[in-house]
């Protein structure tokens, strides 16, 4: 039986001589245990392609639910910012090179703010509108700031932290950055306790720097980009985009 | 896409690389779901019929039969994925796809498995058995029977000290295979 495996494996090999190609054919037609064994292997092929190809089918399945994840994050399709960032590359044209080794305060803050995700309630598309937290999270997606601060204001269960977080985010996006920074500055001192309440103080302590940044105050800036600079916990919240504001401050 | 770029890449899809395939995955998916919309394919169905294009893909690749492509990587996927969608969807404008197809079948060696590769029970019971093998089983007998190794290339690549220790290694794997079939209450 072992010369016989071993025709079969110089098959599988796409390596049979010419003579062992006929001695193989030969037994096939007339070895009944030969052709069993030879099926087996032939079978065994099969099956393991099709468990290589589920294994693909769930990998691209992961592939493609990172890929929504982040599209359903993004406040601003691709394609505006593409435009977006031309616009500013034009307008920026005409500056100074000085505007870009010193840049303002105000710029810095165009530079790094953007409004953190919806981590609370992924909008499904084609979903019922539900809850006023459901539509305040839509409006917040949907970048009408306005209209998401008066559904905040009107969410029940408020003590969630992420209520005020969110609120003071559209607050930011619609300058009124002094109410923001007042919204902000609790959540940064809240007690450490939990990962979840260490993970939101890091987040409005950010905020709150870039806030103090849009309203020109660099020296509260700078506390609180230096706080986030020398996190040295797990969660490392914008540790090195705080780095790069401290240096510019400084 | 230069020969040297486009074997290389045909090399590390069947080497089975995870970059690789993520790289071409995210970089034709929009273009073939733009493309599907032409045909009215929801875009579910569309990532759906992306997907099963991008594992005919690596199949082929891993079959050699991309190993004389002479054009790039997305063509070759997108030309999978119209013939799918000549095939599984009635279109009004078939005939847009059929020029494209048919260029396809002359010109390439192309095998685009249409029955979504159906298992016979004996093969179902195997790839179940095949499944709760031992990690080193598992991958000797991938590296042979999938990815087309010879043995002395799975020699090398799984640092076996002689051949003769990795064939009886495999022909334990190949026993023990056997065993649970058996349990499974398979003719084997």
């Amino acid at each position: 039986m072992e010369e016989k495996i071993e025709l079969i494996d110089r098959y599988f090999e796409n390596a049979l001589s010419p003579k062992e190609r006929l001695e193989f054919n030969d037994l096939l037609q007339n070895d009944e245990s030969f052709r069993k064994e030879f099926l087996f292997h032939k079978d065994l092929k099969k099956a393991i392609s099709k468990h290589q190809n589920e294994e693909l089918k769930e990998t691209l399945g992961k592939f493609e639910s990172n890929l929504n994840r982040n599209s359903r994050f993004s406040v601003i399709p691709v394609k505006w910012l593409a435009a977006a960032s031309l616009a500013i590359l034009l307008s920026v044209g005409s500056w100074t090179v000085k505007n870009y080794v010193f840049p303002s305060n105000e710029r810095i803050f165009e530079t790094y703010y953007e409004p953190y995700p919806n981590t609370v309630l992924p909008i499904v598309r084609g979903d019922e509108i539900h809850t006023i937290e459901y539509r305040a999270f839509l409006a917040y997606e949907a970048g009408e700031y306005h209209k998401a601060i008066n559904l905040f204001n009107s969410v029940e269960n408020s003590e969630d932290k992420y209520i005020p977080f969110y609120q003071a985010l559209c607050m930011l996006s619609v300058d009124k950055t002094e109410e923001a920074i007042q919204m902000l500055i609790p959540l940064t001192e809240s007690s450490p306790g939990t990962l979840e309440n260490m993970d939101f103080r890091q987040k409005a302590t950010w905020y709150v720097g870039l806030a103090y940044l849009k309203q020109g105050k660099e020296q509260e800036a700078m506390y609180y980009m230096d706080i986030l600079r020398k996190q040295n916990q797990e969660l490392r919240f914008k540790k090195n985009e705080a780095e790069e504001i401290y240096e510019l401050l400084k | 896409m230069s020969e040297k770029k486009l074997k290389h890449i045909i090399d590390q899809l069947k080497k089975g690389d995870q970059k690789t395939l993520e790289k071409i995955y995210l970089e034709n998916r929009e273009g073939f779901i733009n493309f599907s919309r032409k045909y009215n394919i929801e875009e579910q169905d569309a990532v759906d019929i992306y997907q099963d294009a991008i594992i005919v893909l690596r199949e082929n690749a891993v079959n050699g039969k991309m190993d004389a492509l002479q054009s790039n990587i997305s063509t070759y996927l997108f030309a999978i994925g119209k013939y799918k969608i000549y095939h599984n969807f009635r279109i009004r404008s078939r005939e847009d796809l059929k020029d494209d197809v048919d260029l396809l079948q002359e010109n390439v060696n192309f095998d685009v498995n249409l029955d979504e590769d159906v298992l016979t029970n004996e093969q179902k019971v195997l790839q179940k058995c095949f499944e709760e093998l031992g990690e080193r089983c598992k991958s000797i007998l991938k590296l042979f029977y999938y990815q087309g190794y010879n043995l002395d290339e799975i020699q090398d690549i799984l640092e076996y000290s002689n051949k003769k220790v990795l064939k009886s290694q495999k022909s334990r794997c190949i026993r023990q295979l056997k065993d649970l079939v058996q349990k499974y209450g398979g003719k084997n």
